[in-house]
């Protein structure tokens, strides 16, 4: 992962949207007003104090009541506008991102846990509108108010404006950075914490059967309640430190408060000052503190935009790793009459270590293959690169006896078929997931084809080719889901198949069938090749050639 | 929920004491600030005779400092304790409703409500709860005050006051339904990106994957759209709550100033109202703020409770005995047929019926434990273990491969399924060689294993049988040493 630079992380989150300025601007514009409400408030009760003819009250009445207004007004209006802001640049990025990441799939999204992969990424691109939101909005808008009032304070009253410019400084550079240490220093330790507790809750949950047959019940609960003390601890500590950067906070406000007001009074006794003016030094520091109270949630904001953006960034900018690289050949390779490996090894992305033992064989059409082998021997990785979807990290790949990358990439991709060990079912209809692999189709076709995965009566008893498959398939099972994958790459037409582990997430009795349903398919048709991967000898099934890893 | 979390009370106890005395340092505050205005600029007193009213303001400042620390201390630690309490009655719940419960319910819902879900309710203990209590106390001892100092203007705070929780409730109300719809439409449009991205492979396969861009940006953009009506309606929850507290503040300081022109009032309780007003609407302010926070954990306790409540009701288990299959000492009884006939649920009917100490289990699914392969076997936590019946178990179950040092557990790829099942057989014979155990039910054993292993293994249930168990094992493959064969049909 290439080092982004503070500067890149920044820009990666700044909307570039028109409304997002004006939204700064407007939440300046809030911040203002809430301190202007408190400075023309403490004056109008102050001239009215010397009773002057009510006229000269109106325009302090009109401003207070303006001002009031003005800051409910500005908030909502800020609110809106950088919220739309930070969604418009979030609609850039998805398209953005998911561009990088195709050329990247399956291999270079990393090997373990590939759906974890998935949901970080989400969370990682949500998590990019809080740069806007919550970092630089509450940032800008206490800086920006804080100077302005520092400055007029000062123009008015030296002492009383250096006096809150300095609380200003301790605040944000004493008790800020207290509160921000806290979160810093026990954000990564409580994440640990905190994981171990969920991975010792969900343990208690998900394996409850064999605790409760095994007796040991107590044992799990233990560890759930060690871990929950190891968290505790830390949120105690944690809001010690947090507490105390509030408490600093108070603390600075009330000095500047007095501060400035002794100053205002000095000022008025050496009649440098009216007298109407001491309220507001004594009331504006107040509103001040109030504002900048908004930023201590922005360091920890900022903490986790950067943690997210740096792994977005590096996704954006980094190299494609060679291994993933595609052939720059134009040639198409026309149909698939043999493939061949000679001493075939894989490795992954990135690792200079090879992943897989070398592979030798040769397949002609209408062969099906075992590739079979305990895991950890790199079967997974050997088919990523049989499928064309990974570059060979040594030995030779042939197809029609011509090196794979002689052939354009595009061509190759459209005649060898990879199905993942858990098929991918998409929300919606049998027929939205069919027509992924042939758009066209006609319904004839489809009905046809789940003919010959032995899918159709199944799917007849139900509402057809319009049943909805459920969120990830939870309507249909897994063996269901593989008939699924195999109807797929028959639509869309793959000379070779490369099957990784089908029956991984089948039970062991629909697992028999499945296979003999898949070896069937494959060995009705002479112009097709099977390639399957499993760590089960399969001694009963008749493959033409074997290969052991 | 208050009644389950036992932390609660000494920390809705703490929240008062700490409240009622941040009420009395606000009003320490306002008054010394009002009395040293109004010294200087009406009674025209020197400065620093007015030094101790200046004293009295930042002592006060420091004061409420410790009190705002202890506060967030306290909101924090009882938000945990809260959350641990009611954790472990969770999972006690859990344990009495038994594991058969729990398959019955979604594994991952529950796993989420015992991770995530209670996480939700840091919000409603440290943050909802204690601002409920401030609201509750600190607002209308305000309120008190500025109607002692100055009646008019406790008037006009009482009659706006309740303005805050009418003006949630209406815009609660108008915005529900709406809110509602919009968000299941938000829901399925956020799926999509996941939805394509969890796809990626599948539709690069396909060819389909660049064609998703212009539809993920398409998705993206009505999901601005629409997320943006929702929040132009319940950011109006925020506008009126900052609208009636900055009005409030307006209206007050506009009717002092009015009464101090014609003489009504001196500027010193003038000043001590305006800077109380505020004070008086903040708790009710940020309740209305931290009421949507605080919702995810309202629902996610009210689940929890739920499960509680379920498993509180619970008689004493009166599973009837079902028609039992004979069951041989002595002898291998084999239990067969297919899918979803209730192969599994009849034997752990029988089981519900024995002494659960002579009988050893052997799920389906193995669910192997986080920790090491030994831990996984004689069981976690254990210190003593019998080593000469922990290695007659691992031959008996072919477990020849693996290291017992090896890490198990889902999170682990070190193991693979045959391996994991081997260690699930090594499991239940280190248990079922213990002299207690009569029975020994195993639940498809011998799927994940080559044919060499499978057979051993077979001989092993044939050891364990001759040792005089009653082994019954439910297997679609063939076990010739079986002496009695059962056949489960559908229905």
């Amino acid at each position: 992962m290439a080092k982004a630079t503070f500067g890149e992380l920044f820009r990666l989150g700044i909307p570039k949207q028109k409304g997002f300025t004006l939204g700064l601007f407007v939440s300046v514009l809030q911040g203002i007003s809430a301190i202007a409400l408190m400075a023309t408030s403490a004056w109008l009760i102050s001239r009215a104090a010397e009773q002057p003819p009510i006229m000269y009250l109106n325009i302090a009445v009109v401003l207070v009541r303006g001002f009031a207004l003005g800051r409910a007004f500005f908030r909502y209006s800020e609110r809106l506008l950088l919220h739309n802001a930070a969604f418009a640049m979030l609609t850039e990025l998805r398209p953005r991102l998911f561009a990088k990441l195709i050329p990247l799939a399956p291999a270079g999204l990393g090997s373990s846990n590939r759906a974890d992969t998935v949901t970080k990424l989400v969370n990682d691109v949500d998590e990019i509108q809080n740069l806007p939101l919550r970092v630089i909005a509450p940032l800008l808008q206490s800086s920006a108010v804080s100077i302005l009032t520092v400055g007029i304070l000062m123009w008015l009253n030296p002492g009383a404006g250096l006096t809150l410019f300095v609380a200003l400084l301790l605040a944000a550079f004493v008790a800020l950075p207290v509160s921000a240490r806290a979160s810093a220093a026990s954000n990564a330790k409580a994440a640990e914490s905190r994981s171990e507790l969920n991975v010792a809750s969900a343990t208690f949950v998900e394996n409850l059967e064999v605790l409760q047959a095994y007796g040991w019940v107590d044992a799990q609960l233990k560890r759930v309640s060690d871990a929950q003390q190891a968290t505790l601890r830390l949120a105690h500590d944690q809001a010690v430190t947090a507490g105390l950067g509030a408490g600093m906070f108070s603390v600075l406000a009330a000095l500047a408060t007095a501060a400035s007001a002794y100053f205002g009074a000095l000022a008025v006794q050496a009649q440098q000052t009216p007298g109407v003016m001491l309220a507001v030094f004594a009331l504006v520091p107040l509103a001040v503190f109030d504002i900048l109270q908004n930023v201590q949630p922005a360091i920890g904001a900022w903490q986790r935009y950067k943690a997210s953006a740096k792994r977005v960034q590096a996704l954006l900018y980094d190299e494609i790793p060679a291994e993933l690289a595609l052939n720059t050949s134009t040639s198409p390779l026309d149909q698939i009459r043999s493939i061949q490996a000679e001493n075939l090894t894989a490795k992954y992305p990135g690792s200079d270590k090879i992943a897989s033992r070398p592979v030798s064989f040769t397949l002609d059409a209408g062969q099906s293959l075992l590739l079979q082998g305990p895991s950890g021997s790199g079967k997974s990785t050997t088919a990523l690169v049989l499928s064309g979807l990974l570059k060979p990290a040594g030995g030779s790949y042939l197809i029609n006896s011509i090196p794979v990358y002689a052939y354009s990439a595009g061509s190759v991709s459209a005649r060898i078929g990879y199905l993942e060990q858990s098929p991918i079912v998409f929300m919606g209809s049998l027929r939205t997931n069919l027509l992924i692999a042939a758009p066209e189709a006609t319904d004839e076709e489809l009905w046809e084809v789940l003919e010959r995965v032995s899918l159709a009566s199944t799917f007849r008893a139900r509402e057809g080719l319009d049943t909805e498959l459920g969120e990830r398939g939870a309507a249909i099972s897994g063996g269901e889901a593989q008939r699924l994958a195999l109807a797929r790459a028959l639509l869309a037409n793959f000379e070779v198949l490369i099957f990784d582990e089908p029956t991984a997430n089948v039970d062991p009795a629909t697992a028999h069938q499945l296979w003999s349903d898949l070896l069937g398919v494959l060995k009705s048709d002479s112009t097709r090749m099977g390639i399957f991967i499993s760590h089960e000898p399969l001694e009963e099934f008749n493959f033409d050639k074997r290969v052991s890893i | 929920m208050l009644k389950t979390a036992k932390a609660a009370r000494w920390f809705i106890a703490s929240v008062v004491a700490l409240a009622l005395l941040g009420a009395g340092l606000i009003v320490a505050f306002a008054r010394a600030l009002s009395s040293f205005v109004t010294g200087i600029f009406i009674e025209g007193k020197a400065a620093n005779s007015l030094l101790p009213a200046l004293a009295v303001l930042v002592l006060a400042g420091t004061l409420r400092g410790l009190l705002l620390w202890a506060q967030e201390r306290l909101a924090v630690t009882a938000g945990s304790l809260a959350k641990a309490q009611l954790r472990a009655k969770l999972f006690e719940s859990i344990h009495r409703l038994g594991y058969r419960w729990v398959n019955e319910h979604s594994t991952a819902n529950l796993s989420l409500l015992a991770t995530t879900s209670l996480d939700a309710l840091d919000a409603y203990f440290s943050r909802y709860l204690p601002q409920l209590v401030y609201a509750a106390l600190i607002t209308p001892a305000l309120t008190a005050i500025i109607f002692f100092a100055d009646p008019l203007s406790g008037i006009e705070v009482i009659l706006t006051l309740p303005l805050i929780p009418i003006f949630m409730i209406v815009i609660g109300w108008a915005t529900q339904s709406v809110q509602q719809r919009q968000l299941d439409a938000l829901t399925r449009l956020t799926g999509q990106f996941v939805e394509v991205l969890r796809g990626l492979t599948t539709l690069k396969v396909f060819g389909r994957a660049q064609n998703q861009l212009a539809n993920i940006e398409k998705t993206s953009n009505q999901y601005r759209e629409r997320t943006m009506k929702v929040l132009r309606v319940s950011f109006l929850s925020g506008f009126a709550l900052e609208l009636i507290g900055s009005l409030a503040v307006a209206l007050v300081a506009v009717s002092i100033g009015l009464r101090l022109v014609n003489g009504d009032l001196p500027l010193s309780v003038g000043l001590f109202v305006l800077l109380l007003a505020p004070e008086a609407y903040l708790p009710l302010r940020l309740v209305g703020a931290n009421f949507h926070a605080s919702a995810d954990g309202v629902n996610a306790s009210k689940a929890i409770l739920d499960i509680i409540d379920e498993a509180e009701q619970l008689g004493s288990a009166d599973i009837t005995p079902p028609e039992s299959p004979a069951l041989t000492p002595g002898a291998i009884t084999l239990i067969y047929g297919p899918s979803g006939a209730g192969k599994t649920t009849m034997l752990q009917d029988l089981r519900a019926c024995l002494p659960a100490e002579a009988v050893t289990w052997m799920p389906q699914r193995i669910g192997l434990l986080p920790g090491t392969v030994l831990d996984n076997i004689i069981g976690i936590g254990t210190e003593a273990f019998d080593e000469a019946r922990l290695h007659e178990a691992l031959g008996l179950a072919c477990l020849d491969d693996v290291s017992l040092d090896a890490l198990a557990g889902d999170s682990s790829n070190t193991i693979s399924g045959g391996q994991a099942q081997r260690v699930g057989l090594a499991r239940a014979f280190y248990r079922a060689l213990a002299p207690e155990n009569n029975f020994l039910f195993l639940d498809e054993p011998i799927s994940a294993l080559d044919s060499m292993r499978a057979a051993k293994v077979i001989d092993s249930f044939t050891r364990f049988a001759q040792m005089g168990q009653t082994v019954v094992i439910i297997s679609h493959q063939p076990i010739a040493t079986a002496a009695h064969r059962l056949e489960v049909t559908r229905g």
